[in-house]
Formats: C-alpha cells, structure tokens, sequence
C-alpha cells in the first residue's frame, strides 16, 4: 500500500510534465525536450553559484587543514536549502492535502499516508540540496586527495542530511499546522513563520559571510575555540571527510530526531489531518458585507483574496515584495556599513581595473537591483493555473477575457511597483545616489515588472494547468514559473554582461544604457501584452 | 429562446455530442436525461459558452454564443454539475462579486440575497469561507448566485444533487417562477421522477445523439418516463450490439 500511495505523489507531480492536460496523452517530443533543457538550466545555474560557493570556502578552508569546517558549513547550507526547497509546501502536502479526505475514507493506516508523503518531501529535498551537494562533492574530490572512507562517508552523508532537512521540515510544517487548526488567519500564520524561518536563514548567511575573514585569519585559533565548546558541529563536519566515528555519531542523531518527528507526527497525524478547531464562526451583517463594484475592480478583489488567503501563493509568488519593506528598513538602518563596505569595493575594484571608473557603476548596480526585486514577483506565472477547476466561473460569465487577463497583470503591478519603488528609494538613500539615477533605475524597475506580469501570463496561457490538487503544484512546481524566475535571472546577467563585454566603450555612461534598457523592456512588454489580447485571449477561451 | 442547431462536438475520435438540434421555448421547463457519458453535460457546457463546439450553432435570443458570447451570458445563468466555487471567498463575498460582474444595483442585491439565503436557509453562514461549506450549501450558493441577477434563462446540470428535500422544492418553485416571466429553463438529470413531474418538454440523448424528444406526454405516451427511457436506451444498446 505505501508503494501505492508513493507512486500516487509521484504521479501527480509527474503528470503535468509527461501526460498533455487536456487529453492526457504523452506529452510531444518537442514539449519533453523542453522540460529536459529547462531542469538542465536549472541545475545547471544553480550549480554555478554554488560552486562559486565552495571556491570561496575551500579556498580558504582547504589550505589551513580545515577540511571539516569546509563540509560542516556546506553541509549546513546544503540542509537549509533541502528545507527551504520543500519548507513552503509541507503544510499543504503533509498535512492539508487536498486528497486527505479521499485518502481517509479508505482502509489506508494513516502511517502509510504519512509514510508517502514524507517519501515525496523527502525527494523533493533531495533534488534542492543535489544541486548544491553535487558541486560541493566535485570541489571536493578535485582539490583534496580521497581515501575510501572519506569518499564513501561524503557519499553517504547525502542519504543522511536529508532525513535531517525532512525532520525540521516536518517540525516547521508540523507548528505551521497545529497553529493553522486553532487560528482562523492560516495563510498569514505560514507567512510569519516562514519570514522568521528566512530572516534567521539569511542572518546567519550574513552572519558567516562576516565572519569568513576572520575565521581564515585565524583559522588555527578558530577550529580550536570550536573544538571545545561546538564538539557536535566539529564532529558534523569531520563526518563528511571519513571520519567513521563521527560519521556514525551524525548518523545516530538524525535518526534519533527522525524517529522522535515520526513517532509524534504518526501519533497525532489524522487529528492534524482532521481538526480545524479554532475558528469562531464569522458573523454576518448585511450592512456591512455587501457592497457593490465594478467588474474591473470585482475582478481585482478576486485576486487579491486569492493570493491573501493561500500561503503556498503568497510566499511563493510574492515572497520580493514581502521581504522588500524589511529589507529596506535594515538598509537603512545599516546605511552607515553599507556604505563603508561600498567604499572598501569600490578602491578594491578600482585597484584591480586601474582606469576603471567604479562608482559610476554604483547606479547600474541599483538598476541591477530593481530587477532582482521584480524577478522575484512571480504572481502571473501561475494565475490562470490557479483557477483550477473554478474557471468555469469566469468563464460562464459575462465578462471580456481581456478583462480577466488585464486584471492579474493588474494584480500582479499593484504588489510588484511599491516593492521596486520601495528598494528604489532606499537604494539611493544609502548609496547617495543622484535623483535623476533613482528615478532612472524605479523605472528600468517598473518596466522590467511590467515586462515580468506580461511574461508570465502568456506563459501560464500557453501552459496552463487545471487540473491539479494541491496548489504547490501550479505555484512551485510548474514551467511557466520556472521559466519565469530562472529566465528573470537569466536576463539579469545577460544584460549585465552585455554593457560590460560589448557595450561598455560604446556607452560610456552607463545610465544610458539603462534608457536603452527601459524601452527594451517597455517594447518586450508591448509585443507581449498585444499576443495576450489577441492569441492569449483564444487560448483562455479554448481553457 | 434557445435554439441547438446540428450541434457536434468531437473529443479526439469520439464524437461526444452528434449532430444535436432542440428548441426550448420561452416559458418551458426542459430536460434533458441519459446516462453517465451521453453527452448532456458536454452540450451544456457548450451551450454557456464554456467548451468550444465543432459544428454547428446555438442561439440565445438569435444572439450566436459564438459571436456574441457576453451578451448571451448576460441574459442566462448556468449551474454546473459539481459547483466548484471560490473556496478563497466568503459565500457573501462571492455573491458579491457576482453580483459585482452582472452590475446589480446595491439595494436589488441586497434585497435577493435576503431572499435567496433565507429561503436556502444558509443566511447565517454567509461570512463563512465556502471552503467551509458542505456540497449542499455550496450548491445553495451556486443556486443563489445564479438567480441574483434575475436571469431569463438558467442552464443547469444536476440542479438537485445534493439538495435536502425542501431547498429541492423551492428550487422546483423558482424554476417555474422564472418560466412564468417568460423565461425558460433546460437542465439535466438523473432523476427521472423529478423530470416526469416538473418538465414541460423532455429529450433523451444517448452516445451523443438524440433520441427522442417533445411535450411529455409525447415522449412517453402511456408509459412512465422511466419505461421509456429504459426501452429507448436498450434499443439504442441492441442496435449497436
């Protein structure tokens, strides 16, 4: 029965890359070539950076005998990125499936279900930490000679750190639950527990990146101090590098904490499954409740209360413009550091490319910025999806299609501008940029999210799903959002790369170049917006 | 009125709806019974507007869904088989924006969802989230929400699934309310009973064809519906056998 269910989860993430949604028949061999090229890049960039990664690290790990805090740091990155590739979904797919009710009202032992659909977390932080353990093992085995042991624990250890991420995974999920059965907000209680969870992720990165100096420094004196008071943190990294003992030791607490995860969530599963406890029943007053609108602005609140009231939706998709408040108060907060550290780059940069004139890039990193901001706004890519088996709805409706579409482009500028506006201002607050350059790069913002909200609507048109159960499915899961993020950075760098290989000498201020980037956007945008309102149209009624 | 001509509408090789034609009249009450697969929800579904045919025509009022798919929906409403509604949404939220689209002035809406929710009986539940709801209260809904805007003619699959006995009978009674106004109604079922005693007219469609259809006592003659249904469908089956 477990292989049963297994093979179930499975399928259903597996359905929308094989089988066609309407006819489910195989997808074309065109389709499946374009799948394979997508993950490709996508394991391919993020290979990249985290590769970059260790040759920081193994740099200056390597050449003090720190082989250890090398894997020990990694390999916490590695389980923080296992977490964070399947911490957004556990709570809709461990614990609030959709099929819960369908699963209960067969004779299936509630282990089993959990059983399955830990294997599928399990595998889902499998593929996330792969992408930055498989570069971490070639570093490794490329810059330190091998022993058997070492190999065969490096190896290993790839099992074992992932039942570590699954366990913490299940707890995080597991209080996202439990304070989800007894409190009517349930989308914001994942919101704020998930922004804790990334505030202290990315403080201790920030944290580490501080301190890596100093640890190099002084690495001798560190891994000394370290052995004393951090034994377990020591003996996590020695386990990666052949250590038995330690590797045996690692291995016996991740499965202590994995059996004590399993042992509560099997105990409690079907209440989790089942309660909803808390919510006192919402009063209504007519006065108050019913108001009317026009259609463009019904249509709006609809989408507002559709990415409200999901968490999957809200973080996945809106996760820039959540971060973006808290993260220009510590801008601003920090300005002083900031701009100190700007000052330490910019006479290193100025002392590597002697006639260089680095600050004069400092704006374009703003533009550059502005972009990162609105790349990680990805509200349309699934929004047609997200209709699921509601479209009929809209669709029965005396509404314009192009009203439809316009209004989750609308949605999608309406989050997407303040957020660019936001980083905008604060960027330029810090870094003492001139007005006519903030203005400048709000603006190269604005249109790239234009260009974005554009993009990932036809893409949701021409691959939409409808069918799905769990909406991690169309929000984390599907190709038009891939292609969105992973072509949004893609784009960055190009265009980066671009005024600094070609362009440079030709445009030698290089906020020109960002006019010339402005009305690219604005015109990729334009052609897009006009495919919407004539082919996507048709493709929205063909849905 | 509504007017089928030589509907067909084909899924890969199988043509799901053939060559279908019907008529409902203004002030009609029209069924529309076959078994699980015979094509009444697919010619629904085609005629609101919502699946693409491939032959030929439908019109509302002379009004072609093809052409003029927004004026025609203006003037109906369509309830489907299982109401999967917006479980983001509050059930007044939803009636709203409903309301919202179909341009409802705020004093009518708010005296028809008085009126619809307290005969359903669901007045109470209306700040609920629909994800709270039963099948049978989001059922409600979706009748209430079809019947805010006051529409000539309603399409419905299945209206009574899942509906206890009374909000069964006072959709009986809007029904034929709204045929009293010079509207009409075509829906399908499965409850022959129910058919039998509330339609005006009946068709019987089976594998995509229709095979019979006018007043009830043309279709059945002497016979129960029931009779008849089952004696048509056995044939259909033998001819093909």
């Amino acid at each position: 029965m477990t292989r049963i269910l297994i093979k179930k989860q499975l399928r259903e993430v597996a359905y929308f890359y094989i089988r066609d949604r309407k006819t489910g028949k195989r997808q074309s061999k065109g389709k499946t070539t374009g799948f394979i090229f997508l993950w490709l890049l996508v394991f391919g960039s993020l290979g990249a950076a985290a590769f970059g990664l260790c040759d920081l690290f193994g740099s200056v790990f390597f050449d003090i005998g720190l082989d250890w805090f090398f894997f020990a740091l990694m390999g916490l990155v590695a389980i923080c990125v296992g977490i964070f590739g399947s911490v957004f979904s556990t709570y809709a797919t461990l614990y609030k499936a959709k099929d819960n009710e369908a699963l209960l009202s067969l004779p299936i032992d509630t282990k089993k279900i959990l059983i399955a659909r830990l294997t599928t977390t399990y595998l889902l932080g499998c593929i996330f930490s792969a992408l930055f353990y498989i570069p971490t093992l070639i570093y490794y085995y490329t810059h330190v000679t091998q022993t058997v042991a070492s190999v065969v624990c490096s190896l290993l250890q790839f099992v074992v750190f992932n039942i570590a991420s699954m366990a913490l995974v299940c707890i995080i999920g597991y209080f996202v639950a439990l304070l989800s059965s007894r409190f009517a907000g349930k989308s914001y209680i994942t919101v704020i527990v998930t922004m804790g969870f990334l505030v202290l992720y990315y403080w201790g990165y920030f944290k580490l990146m501080g301190s890596i100096e100093t640890i190099a420094g002084n690495g001798v004196i560190f891994a000394q101090k370290l052995e004393g008071k951090a034994y377990l943190f020591r003996k996590f990294g020695e386990s990666f590098i052949g250590d038995i003992p330690a590797f045996l030791i690692w291995t016996l607490i991740v499965v202590a904490l994995f059996a004590v995860v399993f042992f509560v969530l099997s105990s409690n599963y079907l209440k989790l499954m089942t309660t909803n406890r808390g919510a006192k029943k919402a009063e209504y007053v007519a006065e108050k409740s019913i108001k009317s609108r026009g259609i463009n602005k019904a249509l709006l609140m609809k989408e507002w209360k559709r990415f409200t009231k999901s968490a999957v939706y809200l973080m996945n998709s809106g996760i820039g413009a959540l971060l973006v408040p808290v993260l220009a108060i510590a801008m601003i907060i920090k300005a002083d550091a900031i701009r100190e550290m700007m000052d330490k780059y910019v006479t290193l940069m100025t002392a590597m490319f002697p006639g260089l004139d680095v600050k004069g890039y400092i704006p374009l990193l703003c533009v550059a910025m502005m972009l990162f901001v609105g790349s990680m706004i990805v509200i349309t890519a699934p929004a047609v999806s997200l209709e699921g088996q509601s479209i009929w709805i809209l669709k029965s409706l005396p509404i314009d299609p192009i009203k439809i579409l316009d209004q989750k482009r609308r949605f999608h500028l309406l989050v997407g501008i303040p957020a660019v506006v936001i980083m905008g201002l604060a960027f330029g607050y810090v870094l003492k940029m001139e007005m006519g350059d903030i203005a400048l790069s709000i603006l190269v913002g604005i249109a790239y999210t234009l260009l974005n909200a554009n993009a990932g609507l036809a893409l949701n048109l021409l691959m939409p799903n409808l069918t799905w159960k769990d909406e991690t499915v169309p929000v984390k899961q599907s190709t038009p959002v891939l292609i969105v993020i992973f072509g949004s950075f893609a784009i960055i760098v190009g265009l980066g790369a671009l005024y600094i290989k070609v362009l440079k000498d030709v445009l030698t201020n290089p906020m020109d170049y960002a006019i010339y980037v402005f009305v690219f956007f604005v015109v990729c945008a334009g052609f897009i917006q006009k495919w919407i309102n004539t082919k996507g149209v048709e493709r929205w009624n063909d849905l | 009125m509504i007017v089928i001509k030589n509907l067909t509408k084909i899924y890969g090789d199988k043509k799901a709806v053939d060559d279908l034609s019907l008529t409902i009249n203004a002030g009609e009450i029209y069924g529309f019974i076959g078994h699980n697969g015979a094509g009444k929800t697919t010619t629904l579904k085609s005629l609101v507007g919502i699946l693409k045919f491939d032959e030929g025509e439908i019109l509302i009022d002379d009004m072609s869904i093809k052409d003029q798919p927004i004026a025609c929906k203006k003037i109906f409403a369509y309830i489907p088989d299982n109401p999967d509604l917006y479980d983001y949404m509050s059930g007044v939220q939803y009636l709203n924006f409903i309301a919202d689209v179909f341009e409802v002035p705020q004093a009518a809406r708010e005296e028809r969802i008085h009126k619809y929710a307290s005969a359903f009986e669901i007045e109470g539940d209306l700040a609920e989230m629909i994800s709270a709801y039963s099948h049978g209260m989001k059922q409600k809904l979706a009748i209430i929400s079809a019947l805010i805007h006051e529409p000539k003619y309603m399409i419905m699959d299945e209206p009574f699934v899942g509906l206890d006995p009374k909000a069964a009978h006072i959709v009986k009674e809007y029904m034929r309310e709204i045929c009293d106004n010079g509207g009409a109604i075509f829906f399908s079922t499965h409850v022959l009973d129910v058919a039998e005693k509330l339609c005006d007219k009946i068709a019987i469609i089976k594998d995509g064809k229709l095979v019979k259809c006018g007043t009830m006592e043309e279709v059945r003659g002497d016979e129960s519906l029931e009779e008849v249904f089952l004696e048509l469908v056995d044939e259909t089956a033998g001819e093909n056998a």
